[in-house]
């Protein structure tokens, strides 16, 4: 009796244990899958006054909305009242059409696969003539993308 | 006739209290082992649950490193500062503690949640040599880790 009763113990507590763990593992694969699914590419950049806008196309299978789980990433020279001084800034997510400094926003909503999008970035200081930006992009994912040059 | 009766009695008290030691022992264990394995399967259930990326390092300064954490995990990173760094010529990388004296890292940030980025600061106690490949590593509290390779500027 008291046998059966550790067995049945035993059993039940491994199949709770077992429970969390597949839990985990499904959870585990499902994001895998998606970051395997995602892709983005950078394809230009322009300038439009001191703000960036970036053009963008989903190369991947997955829906990109969750911008405010997006890091992008900026290193580039500004060109603070004339002298060229380095400023590398992480820029925040805001839905308002007017970005303030730091800020970004997206111009044409989500990002489905196969569509092109634009990303207004709004620099703290204009860029300094003829010096390389380089701008980093990673989705919630986790994939993401790079471009470097005069833009 | 009652010398019989006190041994039968003698008998059963001592089989009541045999079993009840046995089944005492018994639920003991199980609550130990049942412990054991719940913790066991949470431990891996976090393990799974937690992934982090290095999204982007330059330096800042001859002795200053900045980098880029993301969460591209499930579950919040809690305790940042327990985590451990690695940094160093390519190849020569070394732990460094977290604030104190050069070498060192930093953050303002106590937790990293799903999604989020946020920057760490590595000073380095020599002057970085331009045109040099460093690498940097980030190890989570609970073992899940994230390279980065860049040359200095």
């Amino acid at each position: 009796m008291v046998g059966l009763s550790t067995l049945a113990s035993m059993a039940l507590i491994y199949q709770k244990s077992q429970d969390v763990y597949d839990s985990a593992l499904q959870s585990y694969h499902e994001t895998q899958i998606q970051s395997d699914e995602t892709a983005i590419r950078v394809r230009n950049i322009t300038l439009s006054g001191s703000n960036l806008i970036i053009g963008l196309t989903n190369n991947g299978s997955t829906n990109l909305y969750d911008f405010r789980h997006f890091s992008i990433i900026v290193d580039y020279t500004a060109n603070l009242n004339g002298s060229a001084t380095s400023s590398v800034e992480q820029y925040n997510y805001t839905t308002s059409s007017t970005p303030s400094a730091l800020e970004w926003v997206s111009l044409g909503g989500i990002l489905l696969p196969s569509e092109f999008v634009r990303f207004e970035i709004a620099l703290p200081a204009p860029v300094f003539a003829d010096t390389n930006v380089l701008f980093v992009i990673t989705t919630n994912f986790g994939p993401g993308a790079e471009w470097q040059g005069v833009p | 006739m009652p010398g019989e009766v006190l041994n039968e009695a003698i008998l059963i008290i001592a089989s009541v209290v045999l079993i009840g030691a046995l089944v005492g022992s018994v639920y003991v264990s199980i609550t130990y082992i049942g412990g054991a394995m719940t913790q066991s399967s949470l431990h891996g259930s976090q393990k799974l649950l937690t992934d982090v990326q290095i999204d982007f390092a330059t330096n800042i300064s001859s002795t200053i490193i900045s980098a880029y954490l993301q969460n591209t995990g499930s579950v919040p990173i809690q305790d940042i500062q327990l985590s451990t760094v690695y940094f160093g010529l390519e190849n020569q990388q070394l732990p460094i503690g977290f604030g104190g004296p050069a070498p060192n890292w930093n953050t303002t940030a106590i937790i990293l949640n799903p999604g989020q980025t946020i920057s760490i600061n590595i000073t380095s106690s020599s002057t970085l040599t331009a045109n040099q490949f460093y690498s940097l590593m980030y190890v989570t509290p609970n073992g899940i880790s994230a390279s980065y390779t860049l040359q200095v500027a």
